[in-house]
């Protein structure tokens, strides 16, 4: 089974933007990998006019926000910096030791990075009698451009979710989240450039070679 | 009824993709079956109906299938299929940006539903899972693609104003494809999600969208909508300063009135009867033309608009309250009407010649009445005339009236009853004066008074020797003139 990654466009976010967008993307996410039965729930951008769908599990949604929680404390510590949210989804498989049992091991099939930029946006220097009138225009005219990446991702991620199926294991539950999945988010243990180290070192593991799309 | 080689529990699943289509699509297009109508009670959400079995036809199974629990739609929407026959048929939805006013169309969206049979099944069998677990992801990317295709901002604005507007979202189902015309074609982008393999087919979904909804143009409407302008400041408007300079109007010129087309404006009579109206102020004499333009008035020999008649002028009158009114005067003989009450402040340089630096030449023989145009709260003011004849302008016509005043002849003593004044053969030079005229004039005055006397006849007291005295001095002028006849 091949781990299927998908790279998001990067996203430039000021401090006050991360859980607003952060939010729409896992949530789209995570709709179209929840294959359970769902009952969706449309949710209105704060900061855009884009509507996306929650899967309505409330367990799910609870999950989503602690992390993204603990993305908006680490973007604080650490500003002007580039990070990844990885979401990733996975299959149990227990491996028969020799020895100890069974061994269970996880196999990730597939992985969604979301590359974030967070660093606040300072206001340009105008003049005094304008600042205000200028300020307002580039705040809209960079708010309107942030909106349409969040569309391009959004878009991104329906191609991939429809054109990649293969390696999507079997459904084995009735849960509204069909498959374990794990959120990862920087921590102390990053490198300098902020990347998830524990989801490349999945993929190194990863028995089957993994491929990059 | 025609029939692809599926089996039946594949026909039954690929009737259901193509009723489930259809509602993902209408409930976010069309307010009829928007879901946003419903409360989410309303559905019985049990984890025994995951399997989405499509015999037991009531709400809750129909709506669980591809485990995307949707709301109910009503017999409306369920009728709607009615028409086709078969899964051979394809689905086509328009959606349609429709104005109730003008009737037009513009199509905004389409959507293909197309199961296609393949020519030779597959070699690998298709489980019915497969392809059930297809139609799951498929729904998953149709919810949410609805949902950002610019039309849904559209569909929710309608939806949520809860008045009829005039511009509606209206859809048509049919089961062919009319082929895009060629601006159609052009304008729209098309998007389609991976298709749903069956055994013995395909199914597919495209879309055929506009990317960009430009303020509900549509139809015979411009296609660049009109930019809307709010003039502020127009002429004529109760906020507007009515001395306020406009550009497009010459100003500082040597003519005293500006050009302006001939139009009716609001500064009417009951812009006069502001309360802000006050007396005219003293003269002010400049080379300058009045303060600001004035564009009810004109240079231009064209009848004067702003007035119609003797009427007008009373009018004016009556409505200057709270000032001192202009009481009528009349001078000459002549019909000519002036309401003069206050100074006015033409500024005409008399000095110069009149012909050369008015732009108006007097005419004598103009009969026109003049009245005053008072400015609300301003200091000046001008004097405007009415033509009956409506051959003079306005300018004129004022020009007439100072040429008039500034040459009319001094007054005299005896000299205006006399009529011999009118068969003066020899009317008053208007060049430098001699002592022969002087002289001239001496003559004709005493034969004047000797024409007088000798027509009240002898008097007593001319035999008296100091009168005869008096007269032989008197009668004897050219003596004198020639004693003070000048060298």
């Amino acid at each position: 089974m091949n781990c299927e990654t998908c790279q998001l466009k990067e996203l430039e976010l000021d401090p006050t933007e991360i859980r607003d967008v952060l939010r729409c993307v896992v949530h789209t996410i995570f709709f179209h990998r929840a294959l359970g039965l769902v009952r969706p729930k449309d949710v209105d951008c704060e900061l855009f006019e884009i509507t996306y769908v929650q899967c309505g599990d409330a367990e799910l949604e609870k999950k989503i926000d602690e992390k993204l929680e603990h993305f908006v404390a680490w973007s604080e510590k650490h500003p002007n910096r580039k990070s990844q949210v990885c979401l990733s989804f996975y299959e149990v498989k227990s491996k028969q030791s020799s020895w100890f049992g069974s061994k269970v091991e996880r196999h990730y099939w597939e992985q969604w990075i979301v590359n974030v930029n967070v660093h606040p946006i300072n206001p340009p220097r105008s003049s005094f009698l304008n600042s205000r009138e200028k300020v307002s225009e580039e705040t809209s005219t960079r708010r309107s451009a942030l909106e349409t990446s969040v569309r391009e991702i959004l878009f991104q991620i329906i191609k991939f979710a429809n054109e990649k199926q293969e390696h999507i294991p079997p459904i084995t539950n009735t849960e509204v989240v069909s498959f374990p999945y794990e959120i990862s988010t920087p921590s102390s243990s990053e490198s300098q450039f902020g990347w998830n180290k524990d989801a490349i070192k999945r993929i190194l593991q990863s028995d089957h070679p993994y491929s990059l799309s | 009824m025609a029939s692809s080689s599926e089996t039946p529990a594949t026909e039954q699943v690929i009737t259901a993709i193509f009723a489930k289509s259809l509602l993902v699509i209408l409930q976010s297009r069309s307010p009829f079956v928007s879901s946003r109508n419903y409360s989410h009670d309303q559905i019985p959400l049990s984890p025994s109906s995951s399997s989405g079995s499509p015999s037991t036809r009531s709400s809750g199974p129909r709506d669980n299938w591809f485990n995307l629990a949707l709301h109910d739609y009503p017999a409306a929407l369920e009728n709607s299929d009615f028409w086709r026959q078969s899964n051979l048929e394809p689905l086509v939805i328009d959606i349609l940006l429709v104005n109730r006013v003008s009737g037009t169309e513009k199509l905004l969206e389409r959507w293909v539903v197309q199961y296609e049979t393949r020519k030779q099944p597959s070699t690998g069998r298709k489980s019915k899972r497969t392809y059930y677990m297809g139609a799951t992801l498929l729904f998953r990317s149709l919810y949410m693609l609805v949902r950002l295709l610019p039309a849904y901002n559209l569909f929710r604005e309608i939806n949520s104003s809860g008045r009829i507007r005039p511009l509606g979202l209206l859809h048509r189902i049919q089961p062919f494809v009319n082929p895009l015309s060629r601006l159609e074609e052009a304008e729209m982008r098309h998007l389609s999600l991976a298709p749903i393999e069956t055994p013995s087919g395909r199914l597919s979904h495209w879309v055929s969208y506009l990317p960009v909804l430009d303020d509900f143009s549509i139809g015979s409407e411009p296609s660049t909508p009109l930019s809307t302008e709010f003039i502020p400041d127009y002429v004529g408007s109760p906020t507007t300063d009515p001395l306020k300079r406009f550009q497009a109007l010459p100003l500082g010129s040597s003519t005293p009135i500006c050009v302006q087309p001939g139009r009716r404006h609001s500064w009417s009579a009951a812009r006069l009867g502001a309360p802000n109206l006050s007396p005219l102020p003293e003269a002010q004499k400049s080379n300058k033309g009045p303060e600001g333009c004035y564009p009810f008035l004109t240079s231009s020999p064209q009848k004067a608009s702003l007035l119609r008649g003797d009427s007008e002028l009373v009018r004016f009158g009556e409505l200057i309250t709270g000032t001192s009114l202009p009481k009528e005067i009349s001078i000459g003989g002549d019909n000519t009407r002036y309401l003069v009450g206050v100074k006015f402040s033409l500024s005409l340089d008399l000095n110069e010649d009149t012909d050369a630096n008015y732009p108006f030449a007097p005419d004598a023989t103009n009969r026109c009445s003049a009245g005053l145009w008072y400015f609300g709260g301003k200091k000046s003011c001008l004097l405007w005339t009415h033509n009956y004849e409506g051959e003079r302008s306005q300018g004129a016509i004022v020009g007439a009236l100072m040429r008039m005043l500034t040459t009319a002849p001094k007054l005299q003593i005896g000299f205006e009853k006399s009529n011999s004044l009118d068969q003066n053969p020899n009317p008053a030079p208007s060049g430098p004066r001699t002592a022969a005229d002087a002289l001239q004039e001496l003559r004709n005055y005493m034969h004047m008074r000797d024409s007088i006397l000798s027509q009240s006849g002898p008097h007593p007291s001319e035999s008296c020797p100091d009168k005869e005295a008096k007269h032989k001095e008197e009668t004897n002028p050219e003596k004198d003139m020639e004693e003070i006849k000048m060298p």
